[in-house]
């Protein structure tokens, strides 16, 4: 065991440890950045695999938020945070969410402009020069049958001789911490903080780390839990938001997938914020796992998986949930979350425009991943879709989560002030989604950094 | 030397591998991954499932442990679980079925 201090440390490397790390080590400050993860290259292993299960998911994967209906959820655990095994786009916060962040939060954060633009460059934010998948396609085909809203949406992503490159964090902005002299120290898990005069001592699995400033940026359900070990729990994971998200298989006449699909870019935006469409990742082990409530899935994904291809209908719950620290030596949060009616219910509904959207795009067989359901073949089954999905039966899943310490100058609802320090516990900040008030309706890495770049200008005093 | 509970799970791999008409046995990488992931789970999660395994493997008594029956047997007790008016029943059989899914479809050649 062995104690360390440093000026500032940054618990977490994900895409708002890695901004505020980056930032603060170019402006010349003493920054030393924990990572409970391993520090692994972005192609140690195959996106979206079993391999990458194992060495970037914390728990491998394995962690549903339990209620009635469970909803499974992953998050990173490796350098570089959720930004190593997610999809890559990219939106800028909608405005009308700011509105009401300022109404309901009394968070205004300005003009985000300035921080989107550092962030769009710094990641090479852009979209596909190259031609997108067809399976992609084929939603924007249906949105033009349909005269639906829908979208490309761009991806850090930069692009060589046609092949795509993710610009995580581990081969953008924690490079760029390391070059300007920041340390990194992965594999080290932070159990508690504890305050000792104007300090913080952050207890690890390798000793004592003693800091002036802290900025917790362990995502939406670490960060809450580490705060509660602490101590500090007020409107402290009392709130996670996530985007509750259910599934449906299309069967196309045409080859629409093959071994280097990698993730779909196209969204169907009619019904935002409250339900969006788009397409997932549908190599042939997640095909089987999606088809596996079907009769003679094997054969089914075995001989056409090249004319299959998995979509997603995903809703702005409006509902919250909770994480809480089961015992002291325990490491594995509770969480609670439980859709409501209104959820079940939008949920169906979502499936219902999903599958109406693809039979439009050229699907000639749809598979609703719902345990009980059958498949569809034209517009007259959709009725067969009920009117509230089964909770216990829905498969529900998500990958976006937020939160659970909002940010704002509403001290009754909001675990951190406008820019990210804890309420009531000085020089201790937070820069990860946990601090988003509410449910986005897009994938929120755009937000997050952007924050996580403007709160850390702020610390910096360099914010015009 | 493996146990009740790593002798169940690894007779659950390969009777899912066989329900899905594969024939590249052996599947001792799926048992193992399967067997990882368990270990990777949260502990609260992971100890719970363990004794519903056990469960599970005891629940064909006094005909035989699960791992002992013949595979016929052992087809119609997943299914029977995987029908189950009882939820975790249900939960227990998607749990595996989706880890060994993963990992048998993860195989080389497992698709054309």
């Amino acid at each position: 065991m062995s104690n360390q201090s440093t000026d500032i440390l940054i618990i977490g490397s994900g895409p708002g440890g890695s901004t505020t790390a980056h930032l603060l080590a170019e402006r010349g400050r003493e920054v030393l950045m924990v990572e409970d993860g391993l520090n692994l290259p972005l192609d140690s292993c195959k996106p979206f695999s079993v391999d990458e299960m194992v060495q970037k998911y914390r728990a491998g994967g394995l962690n549903p938020a339990l209620g009635t209906g469970k909803v499974a959820f992953v998050e990173g655990r490796v350098v570089g945070g959720g930004s190593e095994i997610n999809s890559g786009l990219y939106h800028r916060t909608p405005p009308e969410l700011l509105e009401r962040w300022k109404k309901d939060f009394l968070f205004d954060p300005g003009d985000l402009t300035p921080h989107f633009e550092y962030n769009e460059r710094g990641l090479e934010v852009q979209l596909s020069p190259v031609e997108t998948p067809l399976a992609s396609r084929k939603l924007m085909h249906g949105a033009t049958a349909l005269g639906w809203r829908a979208m490309e949406v761009p991806r850090w992503f930069s692009y060589h001789n046609g092949e795509g490159k993710r610009n995580s964090m581990s081969r953008t902005y924690v490079p760029r911490a390391l070059a300007a002299g920041a340390r990194l120290q992965a594999n080290t898990r932070v159990s508690r903080l504890r305050r000792e005069g104007s300090a913080w001592v952050a207890l690890t699995s390798t000793g004592e780390i003693r800091a002036n400033h802290v900025f917790v940026s362990c995502g939406a359900i670490q960060t809450p839990l580490l705060l509660r070990r602490s101590g500090i729990t007020k409107c402290v994971g009392d709130s996670l938001a996530l985007h509750p998200t259910v599934k449906v298989v299309a069967l196309f006449p045409e080859e629409v997938n093959n071994e280097t699909l990698g993730v779909p870019v196209h969204q169907v935006k009619e019904f935002s914020p409250r339900i969006s469409f788009g397409c997932s990742i549908a190599s042939p082990p997640h095909l089987a796992l999606a088809l596996s409530d079907h009769a003679n899935f094997g054969p089914l994904v075995q001989q056409n998986w090249r004319h299959m291809a998995i979509y997603y209908a995903m809703i702005t719950g409006p509902n919250t949930g909770t994480i809480r620290a089961v015992g002291g030596s325990l490491a594995d949060p509770v969480i609670r979350y439980e859709p409501g009616a209104e959820d079940w219910r939008d949920l169906a509904t979502g499936m219902r425009h999903l599958s109406r959207l693809l039979l439009a795009g050229g699907a000639t067989r749809l598979y609703p991943c719902v345990a009980g359901l059958n498949p569809i073949d034209d517009e007259s089954q959709l009725s067969t879709i009920p009117g509230m999905l089964p909770p216990a039966r829905a498969n529900a899943m998500t990958i976006h989560l937020f939160s659970s310490c909002p940010t704002g100058e509403a001290q009754q609802r909001c675990a951190a002030d406008s820019w990210g320090c804890v309420h009531g516990a000085p020089n201790l900040h937070i820069a990860d989604a946990s601090l988003i008030p509410t449910s986005m309706g897009v994938n929120p890495q755009g937000t997050v950094m952007a924050l996580a770049h403007r709160n850390a200008l702020n610390f910096l005093g360099d914010l015009s | 030397m493996p146990g009740l509970f790593e002798n169940t799970v690894s007779a659950l791999c390969y009777d899912i591998a066989r329900s899905q008409s594969f024939d590249a046995a052996p599947y001792n990488d799926v048992t193992a991954f399967v067997l990882g992931q368990w270990g990777r789970m949260p502990r609260f999660l992971a100890w719970p499932l363990r004794f519903a395994t056990i469960f599970f493997a005891c629940s064909t008594l006094p005909g035989g442990l699960y791992h002992r029956l013949p595979y016929e047997r052992r087809a119609m007790v997943i299914e029977s679980w995987r029908l189950s008016s009882i939820g975790p029943f249900r939960d227990l059989i998607r749990f595996y079925r989706s880890l060994a899914l993963m990992g048998l479809y993860s195989r080389e050649g497992a698709v054309r």
